[in-house]
């Protein structure tokens, strides 16, 4: 006895130790506690103990992406979280031990004393259990946190240190236009600042028509049409890989209600066209394996707060989008799409008489929940280098296990692989068009005169 | 058109009379004082506000100019007076249109198409129809995306799109200008458009001031964006009627538990397609007349029933002079729902902010807008599909909207997306 009191005061020792760092926010992993308090929507699938036997991987990716992440401390937390998860079994199992011999011999009165030996046994030990809850809770809690924040595993094609051209269409321009200052001598951008933008006349047109040509080749591709909200809750954006209090990051609503203001249960401004507002959809869903792959796409908005101090079409936080969302039942599917999704880019973009390449993306410049990046780019001649106006992005089951997006096959539960991304960024697309050589006018196939049959 | 956005053109005519002495104190928009303040006008704006809707005091309106007409302007008093006066002068209602003043009920303008006989057959709800279509998802969505929400999928968002192709490019036929606006918005805009944004926070969604500033608001609808383009802007008088149209996400936070406005008829976010009019103080009363048809034209082809309503004093909001509203009938719901709506707000927006026209005597007077709905798509959505409902399970597409669907006659139920089983949690 003396020595479980021991270990568990130790291991409490170094709980608390491990635990004096600030308040920690999850609005995808709430346990203990804080759960009766919050209604928990979605408990995430943890993959870690698997992960964890490829330290060496994991390790190499991090270094690949030159990732901030103090990997060693992970495993000290998940030391002392496993600890005392063993610690609270053994006390499971001895409660059930003693229960069972309890039971054996509760009628036998002349075991009285033996009897009442085994309730003070019991009695103890149902306190042991009581006490360990709330440091295993907190370290659960500290594990698992700072294991959510561990990136997705690299895709094998995803370049180590520089970004891989995959296809060139045309050669690239050589002029020194400005997409700002032909936008407002044409009269057709009007840019108060990077939140605050219009697109005026043929600008504007070339934003409905634009979105109207991807739409319709996506629908001859067997794409679905989706039209989705634009708010999202902390859940879902944590669940996205995307730091949910931070609001350099995305958008976060003013707390209208008289409630008080939890910081992991805010309303967000992503857009409908954003990865965010397809998992709201999909999160902690079942599908029938028969019914994948999915390809949806949806005409929208999409939110992105920007830190810059210069205004221009590229670095505005409004957009208008055409996002996807692709789901497949395996790894293996996701090369199919992929190559799909490329053609569809060609389709689209070699419409035009516009310099444009496809590009893998380099390991360091990924966000935390990809593993392989597509990028469409096109020259800016104001910014003296290639602006991304389009991405396709592979997660695999990275968010599917955060979001618990899941299919049944043979009964066994698992997690589809999603590749998304946004296929058209219009103000992206139309600062790098403004630019080219030619003066600005509305392509024929975006034409009003166009838009229908 | 010519866009002045500096604060000098700003002072030019609101302080014109006052010099440069407060050029470091606050901008007041330029209320008319002259009728307002008038004693003459008390009776007139005292009925006015009490057949409308009863918000604003002239009775302190007029006692505080009669209080800062007698205070020196080197008085410390006075700034704080001045700006109770305008704080009150802010609330009081438009003028109202001779013709709606007496009316206490709407007046039905016009009626378009007959309601569709359904003979035997007992119309489905649009909820109805586009559960058992798998179109729609509007459940279980309030711990992912916020109360209200709803996804449209398959043919319903290919119909949205037709929607709006065909709405904006009736308007561009029509000499609209197209414009893409922003929907996050200084709130100081929405204010100037008749919102107030202090009391209404029920209404409008604002971003978090701790982590966003103070001041940013989303639209509500495109008209407040448009109004806080042409902010401090003075226009050709030949360059008007100046036909502004957009399309544009609005935000609406008000919520509501009424059974008659279930499912999407009431939500917090939909896209809309806009028209805001600049005109002189002449055109407006016509140039109503002109966008109610334009609505007319728009709706007469897709077959639904509307009845175009001409709106009594109770019925306006503060900025409104005369107001139409076009109700259509939902055969599913069995009523009619509001589809759209036109204002002219006079000068009411403009002297909030500031847009001007040059007459040809150089003369410069405040514009009248105009706004009015071309196509909301939620509400457009139920009367649309409530209508065109066929007992065989299919929904007719209007002919005129066929050709912006790639020529397809009907919608059909949706197989390819797969209804969603939700995940029980063990714990």
């Amino acid at each position: 006895m003396t020595m479980i009191y021991k270990t568990y005061f130790y291991t409490l020792f170094k709980t608390r130790n491990l635990l004096v760092t600030p308040k920690r926010y999850s609005a995808l992993f709430i346990n203990g506690a804080k759960a009766t308090e919050n209604y928990v929507y979605v408990t995430p699938y943890l993959d870690f103990p698997e992960k964890f036997q490829n330290i060496n991987n994991i390790k190499d990716d991090l270094k690949k992406r030159k990732y901030n992440y103090n990997f060693e401390k992970l495993e000290d937390l998940w030391h002392v979280y496993e600890e005392l998860r063993q610690k609270r079994n053994q006390y499971e199992q001895q409660k059930d031990r003693l229960a069972k011999e309890l039971g054996k011999i509760i009628k036998n009165e002349s075991e009285k004393e033996a009897i009442n030996k085994l309730k003070l046994q019991i009695t103890l030990i149902k306190d042991d259990i009581r006490k360990i809850k709330a440091p295993l809770w907190s370290a659960e809690e500290a594990a698992v946190v700072e294991a959510l924040k561990l990136p997705n595993n690299l895709h094998d094609k995803t370049p180590e240190s520089h970004s891989q051209i995959v296809y060139t269409h045309l050669k690239p321009l050589k002029n020194d236009k400005n997409h700002i200052k032909i936008g407002q001598d044409l009269n057709l951008i009007t840019i108060k600042n990077n939140e605050n933008y219009y697109l005026k006349g043929d600008a504007a047109i070339f934003e409905l028509g634009a979105k109207f040509l991807f739409s319709d080749i996506l629908k001859k591709n067997n794409f679905i049409q989706f039209s989705n909200p634009d708010f999202v809750k902390s859940v879902i954006v944590e669940g996205c890989g995307i730091n949910h209090t931070n609001p350099d990051t995305v958008f976060i609503l003013h707390h209208n209600e008289d409630t008080q203001i939890n910081s992991d249960s805010r309303l967000h401004l992503t857009g409908g066209g954003s990865l965010c507002s397809y998992m709201a959809y999909h999160a902690k869903n079942v599908l029938y394996p028969k019914v994948l792959p999915l390809k949806y796409f949806n005409m929208g908005r999409q939110y992105v707060p920007v830190a810059s101090d210069f205004n221009s079409l590229l670095t505005v936080s409004q957009a208008a989008v055409v996002e996807f969302f692709a789901v497949t039942k395996a790894a293996t599917d996701i090369d199919e799409m992929l190559d799909n999704l490329i053609e569809i880019l060609k389709q689209y973009y070699s419409r035009f008489d516009y310099h444009f390449r496809i590009s893998m993306t380099a390991a360091h410049q990924l966000n935390m929940w990809e593993s392989l990046r597509l990028s469409v780019e096109m020259y800016s001649s104001s910014q003296q280098k290639y602006a991304t106006i389009a991405n396709v992005s592979l997660s695999g089951d990275f968010i599917s296990k955060r979001l618990m997006f899941t299919y049944v096959d043979n009964k066994v539960t698992k997690f589809p692989h999603i590749l998304s991304g946004t296929l058209l960024n219009v103000p992206k697309f139309l600062a790098c068009v403004l630019e080219q050589d030619n003066d600005f006018c509305v392509p024929d196939i975006l034409k009003p005169e166009n838009w229908s049959l | 058109m010519l866009y002045i956005s500096s604060l000098i053109q700003n002072y030019r005519i609101v302080y014109s009379t006052k010099g440069f002495k407060r050029f470091f104190s606050q901008i007041y928009p330029n209320y008319n004082l002259q009728y307002y303040c008038n004693p003459k006008n008390h009776e007139e704006i005292k009925q006015n506000i009490k057949i409308r809707k009863g918000v604003g005091d002239v009775d302190r309106v007029m006692q505080l100019y009669k209080i800062i007409t007698k205070t020196s302007e080197d008085n410390h008093e006075y700034e704080r007076i001045k700006q109770d006066l305008y704080e009150a002068l802010s609330i009081l209602p438009n003028k109202t249109h001779p013709f709606v003043k007496g009316k206490f009920e709407p007046h039905i303008a016009h009626e378009i198409n007959k309601k569709k006989d359904f003979g035997e057959y007992k119309p489905f709800e649009f909820s109805e129809i586009t559960r058992l279509l798998n179109l729609m998802r509007i459940e279980k969505l309030g711990h992912t995306c916020g109360h209200k929400s709803y996804y449209f999928f398959g043919e319903l968002a290919e119909l949205e799109e037709a929607l709006i192709k065909y709405t904006v490019k009736k308007l561009l036929d029509d000499g609209f200008q197209l414009i893409s606006v922003p929907d996050i918005l200084a709130s100081n805009v929405l204010e100037s458009c008749g919102m107030s944004v202090k009391s209404d926070r029920t209404q409008i969604y604002s971003l978090d001031p701790h982590h966003h500033g103070t001041d940013l608001c989303l639209s509500g609808t495109a008209e407040m964006s448009l109004a806080g383009l042409l902010a401090n802007s003075v226009h050709n008088i030949n360059d008007l009627p100046l036909k502004l149209a957009a399309v544009s996400r609005c935000y609406r936070a008000e919520t509501s538990n009424l059974a008659e406005e279930r499912g999407i008829y009431r939500v917090h976010q939909f896209n809309k397609v806009e028209m805001f009019v600049v005109t002189t103080s002449e055109q407006s009363e016509e140039m109503l007349e002109v966008i109610r048809n334009t609505q007319e034209q728009i709706f007469t082809p897709l077959g639904i029933s509307v009845r175009v309503l001409d709106m009594p004093p109770y019925e306006l909001g503060a900025a409104a002079y005369r107001k139409y509203d076009m109700e259509a009938w939902m055969p599913g719901r069995q009523a009619y729902g509001e589809i759209s709506s036109c204002s002219n707000c006079t000068d009411y927006q403009s002297r909030r902010l500031n847009i001007t026209y040059k007459t040809l005597n150089d003369e410069y007077c405040y514009v009248h807008t105009l706004n009015g709905t071309a196509c909301a798509i939620p509400r457009m959505l139920i009367a649309l599909i409530e209508t065109h409902q066929h007992p065989k399970g299919k929904i007719i597409i209007p002919e005129t909207i066929q050709k912006f669907m790639n020529g397809k006659k009907f919608i059909m139920k949706n197989t390819k997306v797969p209804e969603l089983k939700l995940l029980k949690i063990k714990r």
